[in-house]
C-alpha cells in the first residue's frame, strides 16, 4: 500500500477541499427559494418545483462521498504527517514540477493577460516561441528565459490596461509582446550555442511556426469562417482587416480603386 | 420486418448516392480524415480532441450535415491513427490503442510492420462497418422503444451514465469517478434554471447566466490537461521502425475474420454503454480474443489475433457509441461526448424527437469516412508514418493557439477563454489525483437534461416519489442505479463474495 500513499496524501487534501466546497454551495443552495418560489410575477409554492431540489442531492451526495475518500485516504496513510511537507517541496523543485508550474504560467498569462488586450496574432506567436523554446530540452535555462518572456509583457498589460474598457483600445502592450518576441529569438539563438547545443530543424523553424500559423488561423476565422476573433483592433490584425476591406474584397469581386 | 430493413437500406442508399456525389463531401473528407490519423498518431493528441478542436471550428459556422462530414472524419482517423505509434513505436497515439500495443509493436520488431498496419487497417474498416450496420439496423429498435421513454426514464439514464462511465472509468477509487461525474452536474446547475428560470451560482456574474457552454468545458477537460502533461514530459518524437507491404493478402484477411467479426460485436456494445469509450472497448475485446483464442500464449509475444481483436473493437465502438447519443441524447463514449455539443450548438436535439433522416446521414458519412481511412491508411501510411517525427513540444503549442481562437470563436468571446483556462487547470489537477475527466464532461452535458426530468417528472406526479418506481422502465432504470451503486460498496462486495463462495463450496457429508 505504500506506493499509494502520495496518492492518498493528494486524496485527504483534496477531500477536504471538496467537502469545504460542497458544504460552502449547500449554504449558496439554501438562498434558492426551496419550499416557496418567485418567478416571472407568479408565485408557486411546492418543493419539487424548487431549483435547489436537484443541487441539494448533487452537493449532498459530494459532501457523503467526499467524507468517504476521506476515510479511505486516512486509513491507507494519507494523513498529513512531518513527511507530507518536504515531499510537497521536492515535488515542486523538481524538473517536471518546475516545467509544469511554468507551463502553466504562461498559458495563465496569455489567457488573461495577452489575449483580452494584445494582438493576438503577436501574443500568440510570442506564446508559441517560448512554449516550443522552453521546452523543446529538457534544461532549465531555456524554460526560464520563455517564462520571463512572456511574463513580462502580460504583466505590462496587465497592469497598465487592466479595465474591460481598456481591452480593445490601441496601446503599447503591442509593440512590448513584439520586442518580447525579438528578443526571446536572439535569446534562444545565443543560449543554445552558450549551452554547447545545436540549434536543431525544429528550434530554426520554431520562429516560423509562431509566425505563420497565429496568422494563418486568424485571417481563416475573421474572413474565411467570418467570426469574431480576439482584439480586433491589435497591431497587425487592424492591418490585416483594412487591407482586407480597401484591397483584397474589391480586387476579389472585380472592383478597383479609381 | 423485411419490408422495413429494406426501406432502411433504399433510404441509406439514397443518402449515400447523394453525398457521393456532391465534391464537397470528398473535399471534408479526405482533410477531416487526414486531420483525424494524425492526431491519433501523434502521442499527446487524441480522438477527443481532434473532435473538440474542429467543433470549434465547425460547430456552428457551418450546415450541421458538413459540420458533421468533418467531425464524424476526425473521429474515425483519429481512432484508426492511434495505431500507427502503437504498432511502431510501442507508444499508444491514444487510450483506445493501448492494447494495440500489447501485440503490434512486437509483430513490428519481428519485421512484420507493414502486415499489421495493413491488416489493422482492414480490420478497423470492417469494425467501423460493423459498427455502422448496427447503428442502422438497432436505432430504429431504439427509436420506436424511445417513444415510451418519458422524463422518469430519461432523468435515471442521465444518472446511470454517469454513475457507469464513473464506474468503469476510475483507474483508482470509483468513488472518484462518481465525484468527477457529481462534479459535472453540479458544474451544470449553475445558470438559469430551467424550469422556473431561478438564478443558481451567478454571484452577480451575467456571463454565467447562460451556464457553462459546452466547448470550452470539453476544450479545458481534453486539450489543457494534454498540452500541460506533454511539455511537462520534455520533447518526444520516435524513430519509427521499417516497415514492409502494407496492403493485406486476401487469404490473411479471410484468416482472421472470425476475430474480426467477433471484436466487431464486442466493440459495438461496449460503444454503446453510456460515456464508455474506445479505449475500453479494446482491452475487453483483448480480453475475449485472448480467451477464445487456440493461441493463447502468443497474446503479448506478436499476435496477429490480438492485434486485430483490439483495433477492430475500437473502431467498431464509433458506430455502437453513436446508438446512444442520436437515440437519448447520451453519449457512448468521450469523443462522442465532443459530437454532442456540436450538435447542442446547431439545435440539433438528439433523442425520440431526432428526425429519421438525419440519423441516416450520419450513417452514410460514417460508411465514407470509413472507407476514406481505409483508402488513405493503405496508400497513403508512409507518409503518415513520417509524422510520428515530430516532437511533442512543437505540436502541442499550436494546439493551444488553435483551441484558444477556436475557444473564443464559438460565441463566448473572452470569458469562455477564462472557463476554458480554469476548467482544464481543475482538469489537469483531477487527473494528477488519478480522476477520470470522462464523468465529468458526461455531467455537465447531461446534467441540464437530468434537472429538467427528474423535477418534470415530480411536477407531473405531484411530488410522488412512486413515479420513478410504479413505470415499468423507470424501475428497470432505477434498479439498475441502485445495484450499480450497491455494487461498488465494499461491505456489500464481501458479502456477495461470501455468498458465492458459501454456493460454490460443495456441502461435505456428515460424519
Amino acid at each position: 500500500m505504500d506506493d499509494r500513499r502520495p496518492l492518498r496524501r493528494q486524496d485527504f487534501w483534496n477531500a477536504l477541499i471538496l467537502i469545504a466546497a460542497s458544504v460552502f454551495f449547500l449554504w449558496e443552495t439554501s438562498k434558492i427559494p426551496f419550499f416557496r418560489a418567485n418567478a416571472a410575477g407568479v408565485e408557486s409554492g411546492q418543493w419539487y418545483n424548487s431549483a435547489a431540489l436537484v443541487p441539494y442531492g448533487i452537493f449532498t451526495a459530494i459532501l457523503v462521498l467526499s467524507i468517504a475518500l476521506l476515510v479511505i485516504a486516512v486509513r491507507q496513510g494519507g494523513a498529513p504527517d512531518r513527511t507530507s511537507w518536504p515531499a510537497v517541496r521536492a515535488w515542486l523543485t523538481s524538473d517536471g514540477g518546475a516545467r509544469m508550474v511554468a507551463v502553466a504560467l504562461i498559458m495563465l498569462a496569455y489567457i488573461f493577460a495577452l489575449v483580452p488586450r494584445v494582438d493576438f496574432s503577436i501574443a500568440s506567436a510570442l506564446v508559441l516561441l517560448a512554449l516550443i523554446y522552453g521546452f523543446h530540452t529538457t534544461r532549465r535555462a531555456p524554460t526560464v528565459i520563455a517564462l520571463v518572456a512572456v511574463m513580462v509583457p502580460a504583466a505590462y498589460a496587465l497592469m497598465v490596461n487592466f479595465p474591460q474598457a481598456r481591452w480593445n483600445v490601441p496601446h503599447d502592450d503591442d509593440w512590448l509582446t513584439l520586442a518580447a518576441f525579438a528578443i526571446l529569438l536572439a535569446a534562444m539563438i545565443v543560449e543554445t550555442r552558450i549551452a554547447g547545443q545545436r540549434i536543431d530543424a525544429f528550434l530554426k523553424a520554431a520562429p516560423i511556426i509562431a509566425i505563420i500559423v497565429p496568422l494563418f488561423v486568424v485571417v481563416v476565422m475573421a474572413f474565411g469562417f467570418r467570426q469574431n476573433v480576439p482584439n480586433r483592433t491589435g497591431l497587425v490584425f487592424k492591418q490585416i482587416e483594412y487591407h482586407y476591406f480597401v484591397n483584397v474584397r474589391p480586387f476579389l469581386s472585380g472592383q478597383s480603386r479609381p | 420486418m423485411v419490408d422495413f430493413l429494406l426501406q432502411q437500406f433504399g433510404s441509406f442508399l439514397v443518402v449515400l448516392g447523394e453525398l457521393a456525389t456532391d465534391p464537397r463531401t470528398y473535399l471534408y473528407l479526405v482533410c477531416s480524415v487526414s486531420l483525424g490519423i494524425v492526431f491519433g498518431a501523434l502521442p499527446g493528441l487524441t480522438a477527443t480532441l481532434a473532435v473538440t478542436i474542429l467543433t470549434g471550428f465547425f460547430g456552428n459556422k457551418f450546415p450541421v450535415d458538413q459540420a458533421m462530414i468533418a467531425l464524424i472524419g476526425a473521429y474515425v482517423g483519429a481512432i484508426y491513427g492511434g495505431s500507427y505509434p502503437s504498432i511502431l513505436l510501442n507508444i499508444p497515439g491514444t487510450a483506445a490503442s493501448a492494447a494495440t500495443a500489447m501485440d503490434g509493436h512486437p509483430l513490428a520488431k519481428q519485421g512484420r510492420g507493414g502486415e499489421a498496419l495493413g491488416l489493422t487497417t482492414t480490420a478497423s474498416l470492417i469494425g467501423t462497418l460493423i459498427g455502422t450496420f448496427c447503428l442502422l439496423m438497432f436505432v430504429w429498435a431504439l427509436m420506436a422503444l424511445s417513444t415510451q421513454i418519458a422524463s422518469p426514464e430519461k432523468a435515471l439514464l442521465a444518472l446511470f451514465g454517469i454513475l457507469i462511465s464513473g464506474t468503469l472509468m476510475s483507474s483508482d477509487l470509483v468513488i472518484k469517478g462518481w465525484l468527477a461525474g457529481l462534479i459535472g452536474l453540479a458544474m451544470a446547475m449553475v445558470g438559469l434554471d430551467p424550469i422556473m428560470s431561478e438564478q443558481r451560482y451567478v454571484f452577480g456574474w451575467s456571463y454565467l447566466l447562460s451556464g457553462f457552454q459546452v466547448v470550452p468545458v470539453l476544450m479545458g477537460c481534453f486539450a489543457i490537461p494534454q498540452i500541460m502533461y506533454g511539455l511537462r514530459s520534455g520533447p518526444f518524437a520516435g524513430t519509427p521502425v521499417q516497415v514492409g507491404r502494407i496492403v493485406p493478402s486476401f487469404a490473411r484477411l479471410r484468416r482472421y475474420m472470425p476475430t474480426i467479426s467477433r471484436s466487431g460485436v464486442v466493440g459495438v456494445g461496449i460503444g454503446s454503454l453510456p460515456g464508455v469509450g474506445e479505449d475500453v472497448a479494446g482491452w475487453v475485446s483483448y480480453g475475449i480474443g485472448k480467451s477464445a483464442s487456440k493461441e493463447p500464449e502468443k497474446f503479448g509475444k506478436g499476435s496477429m489475433e490480438g492485434l486485430l481483436s483490439s483495433e477492430t473493437a475500437n473502431n467498431a465502438c464509433i458506430g455502437g457509441a453513436l446508438i446512444p447519443l442520436l437515440v437519448l441524447g447520451i453519449p457512448g463514449s468521450p469523443p462522442a461526448a465532443a459530437l454532442l455539443g456540436a450538435l447542442m450548438i446547431n439545435n440539433v436535439t438528439p433523442g425520440p424527437t431526432i428526425d429519421p433522416m438525419f440519423i441516416i446521414r450520419i450513417v452514410a458519412i460514417l460508411v465514407m469516412a470509413s472507407a476514406t481511412m481505409f483508402l488513405l491508411g493503405l496508400f497513403l501510411a508512409r507518409i503518415f508514418i513520417q509524422v510520428l517525427r515530430l516532437p511533442q513540444t512543437v505540436f502541442l503549442p499550436v494546439v493551444l493557439v488553435l483551441t484558444t481562437l477556436g475557444s473564443f470563436s464559438v460565441g463566448g468571446g473572452i470569458n469562455d477563454l477564462f472557463l476554458m483556462i480554469v476548467v482544464g487547470l481543475v482538469s489537469y489537477a483531477l487527473i494528477q489525483m488519478r480522476y477520470p475527466i470522462a464523468p465529468l464532461v458526461i455531467g455537465v452535458i447531461l446534467g441540464g437534461l437530468f434537472d429538467e426530468t427528474f423535477r418534470r417528472s415530480l411536477l407531473i406526479s405531484d411530488g410522488d416519489p412512486s413515479t420513478f418506481v410504479l413505470r415499468p422502465g423507470a424501475a428497470i432504470l432505477l434498479t439498475m442505479n441502485v445495484l450499480l451503486i450497491l455494487s461498488q460498496i465494499p461491505p456489500v462486495k464481501r458479502a456477495v463474495a461470501r455468498l458465492f463462495r458459501i454456493s460454490a463450496t460443495p456441502s461435505t457429508p456428515e460424519n
